[in-house]
């Protein structure tokens, strides 16, 4: 080896950090060179003094506080409430309230948007098939013969719209056909018959006709939104 | 100390055994002062550090952990920590400024051997101490952690979490640093010339 090299060396061999071949070599060279070993035994002496001149031992005045540090931080420790003694266990009570708030802050929110999903109107058509049976209104009276249901297959639309703190009122109200065309030809001031004729829903499948003022017809049917307090 | 009876003292300590919290103490506390003295100079300083180490490992117990490194490799990285944060608010430089590669000092005088090898006087060891002094204080720690406690490279990295290439280069320029201002303090070999008289 060169003395360039084992130069850079003299301070991990000096500290006992050289563990492979190296070890060996360096000190085969420093056998033999005169220089090298100098700069070593140097190195050596110098080590050899910072290690003789220690400081000396701590002052003894420091024992005392220390041990009296000890002895009160222990006394604390046992006159505190027990779930403060739990040590690194413990949770501490911030954290974990703030984890139960963001906690039932995120079902809240799940929940929300859950609903908010559901806010869509979705018409859905189930063929019912029941017997026929009469149908009787008292908004004709008493007297009113009432009417049948047609026997033919009755279609109902569902439509679901959102309900929570809204209420989508309908009416539906079996009209006789005959009735309305007498209306048509009453020659008296009926307005508002008129008007209720005029907006009925001429539904096909139905075959009723309707006293719908103020209420959309069934064919462009939106969710009539009458929000109340509750 | 064995690790095994060391990690003994510390649990039993843990649990408010202050026997064993006192051997610990006692096996340990004039490493960290000397420590703490070797890097300020200052006797009352490095009693205050010390004080401080031990409060910290009673109140905080349950932050070492074995796994990494002995019980003095814990508080002397604190005891580092405590004379770092010192010396910063002394104002003291914790690096130099100059990171020239120091001139290796040629300290043979031809004949092999170091003049400084024979120095062993108390005027000697004063003034290593004067100039270890005056080595920059990253300089002084790692020197202090190898030659002091005889530290490995190893252990030294988990004290001043460092890479270990760091602390060899902060040890060579340490010691050159050393050689190159005890140079001027060896005695020169007196070489005594003999007359040879023929009869």
């Amino acid at each position: 080896m060169k003395c360039i090299e084992v130069s850079k060396n003299l301070d991990i061999l000096l500290d006992g950090e050289i563990h492979d071949f190296r070890h060996k070599k360096i000190e085969s060279h420093l056998n033999i060179c005169g220089s090298c070993r100098a700069k070593f035994e140097s190195l050596q002496a110098i080590s050899n003094s910072i290690r003789q001149t220690l400081p000396g031992a701590a002052p003894s005045s420091l024992d005392e506080r220390v041990l009296k540090a000890f002895q009160d931080h222990h006394a604390k420790r046992e006159s505190a409430p027990p779930e403060e003694k739990a040590g690194w266990f413990q949770i501490p009570k911030l954290a974990f309230a703030a984890a139960f708030l963001l906690f039932a802050l995120f079902c809240g929110a799940a929940f929300e948007l859950g609903k908010l999903s559901a806010n869509n109107v979705s018409v859905s058509v189930a063929d019912i098939n029941p017997a026929p049976k009469r149908i009787e209104n008292a908004d004709f009276g008493a007297d009113h013969p009432g009417i049948n249901e047609p026997e033919q297959l009755v279609k109902t639309k569902f439509v679901k719209v959102p309900v929570i703190k809204e209420k989508i009122v309908t009416k539906i109200a079996c009209v006789d056909r005959d009735q309305i065309t007498a209306h048509k030809t009453r020659k008296d001031n009926s307005a508002q018959d008129t008007f209720a004729i005029n907006n009925s829903i001429n539904d096909k499948e139905f075959l009723t006709q309707t006293n719908l003022k103020d209420f959309q017809p069934v064919s462009e049917i939106k969710p009539i939104v009458t929000k109340q307090e509750e | 100390m064995s690790r095994y009876i060391e990690q003994n003292l510390i649990d039993r300590s843990r649990r408010g055994d202050a026997e064993a919290f006192g051997e610990i103490y006692f096996a340990l506390k004039d490493s960290i002062y000397g420590f703490a003295y070797r890097m300020t100079n200052a006797g009352s300083i490095a009693e205050e550090i010390t004080q401080e180490v031990f409060v910290f490992f009673i109140e905080n117990a349950e932050k070492y952990d074995a796994d990494k490194g002995s019980l003095f490799s814990f508080l002397c990285a604190v005891a580092r920590n405590k004379v770092l944060n010192h010396l910063k608010k002394s104002g003291t430089k914790l690096e130099t400024n100059n990171f020239e590669e120091v001139e290796i000092v040629d300290s043979s005088n031809g004949s092999g051997r170091s003049p400084l090898k024979n120095l062993l006087d108390k005027e000697f060891s004063a003034k290593v101490e004067e100039c270890v002094f005056r080595l920059s204080p990253f300089q002084r720690e790692v020197l202090l952690l190898r030659e002091m406690e005889e530290l490995s490279y190893e252990e030294i990295s988990q004290i001043t979490s460092l890479s270990i290439g760091v602390i060899k280069s902060r040890l060579y320029r340490a010691r050159q640093t050393l050689v190159s201002e005890l140079s001027p303090y060896a005695k020169s070999e007196k070489v005594n010339i003999y007359e040879v008289h023929r009869s």
